[in-house]
């Protein structure tokens, strides 16, 4: 009555969340998690090959974000913080596990006569499972450029790589989920292409 | 554009991608994060662990290597010592005896001692009933001086000698000047004879030493007896056992003096040839003879040993040798005090410290250290939350009106920490060193310091304010690791040393991951 209960925290109020969370309340970081651990998943499991690393890169991430909250700034969109936390968490993850990685399968791709329309008949996890089905090279250039929206310098400073390798990393990255789209799904395959091709004559 | 459509699509249908979590889900990462600091910890355990026993076992072969060449020259030592006693025992029967010559000169510093009475009055023990009294008398040759020396005796040598009672050949070794190390070694011709002089009234005289149990007392009564006979020469008395017996031992041993109940003696010899024995001064005793070749062994009790046999070896009195083993012995840990000043990235310290060396290289230090951190600076209250992610009013508690605009807050700490740490030291030339070294600062107490301008609305003038809190403190927190220059003059030593101190738990006084600075101390040895 006299005093303030500092374990209060306004649930909806993000801000007195993450104060609390800085005070080490638990009710508090068990919030946070829940109300961004989905968002979090997401965006690990493209960076990811399989769940198990996933759940790490997540697990990773939050560790960071819960060390790190007394500096974050409020000003900014936390959600931005955690997206750039977990992109962060991946590289490590991508530099400890796949950076000597080879993969030799480049030279045999081929080029196909894509139909984009196909991807809108393709489930979201099917999406999911083909690109990580991708060597980890192909699949962070492409997922930092084409999902996260990274530029080919930022992502060559991230991945230590050159620029010019980070351009033909996302161009057979592209080549190779069409590929395995066709392989996977001949008949949307052959169907789009065939409607494309249709359409191109009349 | 092609490429940008695929990349859209994708995009979009990647965003209908369904991840909710569960509650399980959300426990098991919320129970990673909480046993992730403990993970961390094992971490940095683990990396430190390691890199001390890399330390420890760096230093231990250092200190392995550095006595194995300390034991391997002690054994040379030793071997040479054991040849040279060979080389004694051989000689004892084909070597020519060794002569300290004394040849007389009218020095008036030369004296002589000529008992008043007869000979058969004449003391020769401190003890004995019959006072002795001495009369000095001039030596009255020309010729008189005293060679003393460790050479091998030249044919010449054996000429100068007169011994024309016994006529013994005696031997006095050893420098003048260092008259406790003298050894008196007999010829093998004095076997039976005991201690003669040789008081050639050509002022050339000789003690030598077998004194064999058939002699008897009267060893030194006949060398007092022939001294009588040649009152003008000077007078060796040498101590020995009331009967003149020596226990017979094994030549290669080397023990210290064992004090011996003997007549005091005096003896001086011309120039700085003197030797001087009474009760104050160190005893010549007779620890080693060989009757049948007449080869003995003196040794002073000073502490210092010397071997007839042509060369001389010291032995330091840290060095015990006996059987032909030879036995380092252990010393006592020296201490350090001193002062202590750092300089940092934000942060200045000063304070004591003291410290415990085990060896030449290993030692711990421990100290009390006053810290002042000063690198916190916010615009305002917002500035204050923004970055701190706490409200500033909350913290300070009722030091300023809920209604009043905070600004220009500046806030330091001030710690008092206990630095402990393991060092490991490498000896350079002229008393230089590199010194390395591993600990932490573990953190006693702590207090914050908060200056600011507060201002009431709707009152113009900012009031500035400070308020001065406890804060809670972690108290193990860095590692700190140096490497060091030392610089030793007598028992000051001074140390500088670059440091680096990683953050193993970010603290609100100490945040940033890595400290790094300089540090000065001035330590004083005690032994």
């Amino acid at each position: 009555m006299f005093f303030k209960n500092r374990d209060e925290f306004d649930k909806e109020d993000l801000g007195s969340i993450i104060n609390a969370c800085i005070q080490k309340n638990e009710k508090a970081e068990k919030k946070l998690i829940g109300m961004f651990l989905s968002y979090g998943k997401s965006i690990a499991l493209r960076y990811s090959g399989n769940n198990q690393e996933a759940e790490e890169i997540v697990y990773d991430a939050f560790f960071k974000v819960f060390q790190n909250l007394s500096r974050y700034d409020t000003a900014k969109p936390f959600k931005t913080w955690l997206r750039i936390i977990l992109i962060n968490t991946a590289l490590d993850h991508y530099r400890r596990k796949h950076k000597h990685e080879s993969h030799l399968d480049i030279d045999e791709m081929q080029v196909v006569d894509f139909n984009d329309d196909i991807i809108s008949k393709i489930s979201a996890d099917e999406i999911m499972a083909l690109i990580r089905t991708m060597p980890a090279s192909y699949r962070t250039v492409f997922t930092l450029y084409a999902i996260d929206g990274y530029t080919h310098k930022e992502i060559a400073a991230f991945m230590g790589i050159q620029e010019g390798t980070s351009k033909s990393n996302l161009r057979d990255a592209r080549n190779k989920l069409k590929e395995l789209i066709r392989i996977h799904y001949p008949h949307l395959y052959l169907a789009y292409t065939a409607n494309k091709l249709r359409t191109n004559e009349n | 554009m092609k490429t940008e459509d695929f990349d859209k699509k994708l995009r979009e249908k990647l965003l209908e991608l369904n991840t909710e979590a569960n509650e399980e889900e959300v426990n098991k990462v919320h129970d990673f994060v909480r046993s992730g600091k403990k993970k961390n910890w094992k971490k940095y355990g683990l990396f430190y662990l390691f890199g001390f026993l890399l330390i420890v076992s760096a230093g231990t072969i250092a200190i392995s290597v550095s006595q194995w060449h300390t034991i391997k020259s002690l054994a040379a030592t030793n071997t040479e010592l054991v040849q040279q006693m060979k080389e004694i025992k051989t000689s004892g029967t084909n070597r020519k005896p060794r002569i300290a010559q004394y040849k007389g000169t009218p020095d008036t510093r030369i004296h002589d001692y000529q008992p008043a009475g007869n000979a058969a009055d004449r003391p020769h023990s401190e003890s004995g009933a019959q006072p002795a009294t001495y009369q000095k008398k001039e030596i009255p040759s020309a010729a008189a001086h005293a060679v003393v020396q460790n050479d091998a005796p030249t044919p010449a040598d054996e000429n100068d000698i007169k011994t024309p009672a016994a006529k013994h050949k005696a031997l006095l070794t050893g420098n003048a000047s260092t008259q406790p190390e003298a050894s008196i070694i007999p010829s093998p011709d004095d076997s039976g004879s005991g201690i003669a002089s040789a008081p050639n009234p050509g002022h050339e005289g000789v003690v030598a030493g077998t004194l064999p149990a058939a002699s008897g007392t009267s060893a030194i009564s006949s060398l007092l007896s022939d001294h009588t006979a040649f009152p003008n020469a000077p007078a060796i008395a040498l101590k020995a056992s009331p009967n003149n017996t020596m226990p017979a031992r094994a030549p290669s041993e080397i023990h210290p003096a064992a004090p011996v109940d003997s007549p005091p003696a005096h003896t001086e010899l011309p120039g700085d040839s003197s030797i001087a024995s009474d009760k104050s001064a160190p005893s010549l005793t007779l620890l080693d003879e060989d009757q049948n070749r007449g080869k003995s062994i003196m040794q002073g009790d000073s502490g210092r040993t010397r071997i007839a046999g042509g060369s001389a070896v010291l032995a330091d009195t840290s060095l015990m040798v006996k059987d032909g083993r030879t036995k380092p012995v252990i010393r006592s840990f020296k201490y350090r005090v001193g002062l202590n000043g750092e300089v940092a990235s934000m942060q200045l310290a000063a304070g004591v410290m003291g410290e415990v060396l085990f060896n030449e290289h290993w030692s711990v230090s421990a100290g009390f250290k006053y810290v002042v951190f000063d690198h916190e600076t916010f615009a305002d209250e917002d500035d204050y939350h923004k970055r701190k992610g706490k409200d500033f009013k909350h913290e300070h508690n009722g030091t300023s009106a809920d209604t009043a605009q905070i600004s220009n807050i500046h806030q330091s700490y001030r710690l008092f920490q206990v630095p402990l740490s393991f060092n490991y030291t490498f000896p350079l030339k002229k008393g230089f060193a590199l010194l390395f070294s591993l600990g932490t600062d573990i953190d006693v107490y702590g207090q914050k310091d908060v200056d600011y301008n507060a201002r009431i609305r709707n009152v113009s003038d900012a009031t500035h304010q400070n308020s001065l809190s406890m804060i809670p403190v972690v108290a193990f927190n860095n590692i700190v690791t140096a490497l060091a220059v030392e610089k030793q003059w007598s028992r000051f030593t001074v140390q500088l040393a670059p440091f680096l101190s990683p953050q193993l738990k970010k603290t609100d006084y100490k945040n940033a991951n890595l400290y790094y600075g300089l540090r000065l101390r001035l330590l004083y040895t005690f032994r």
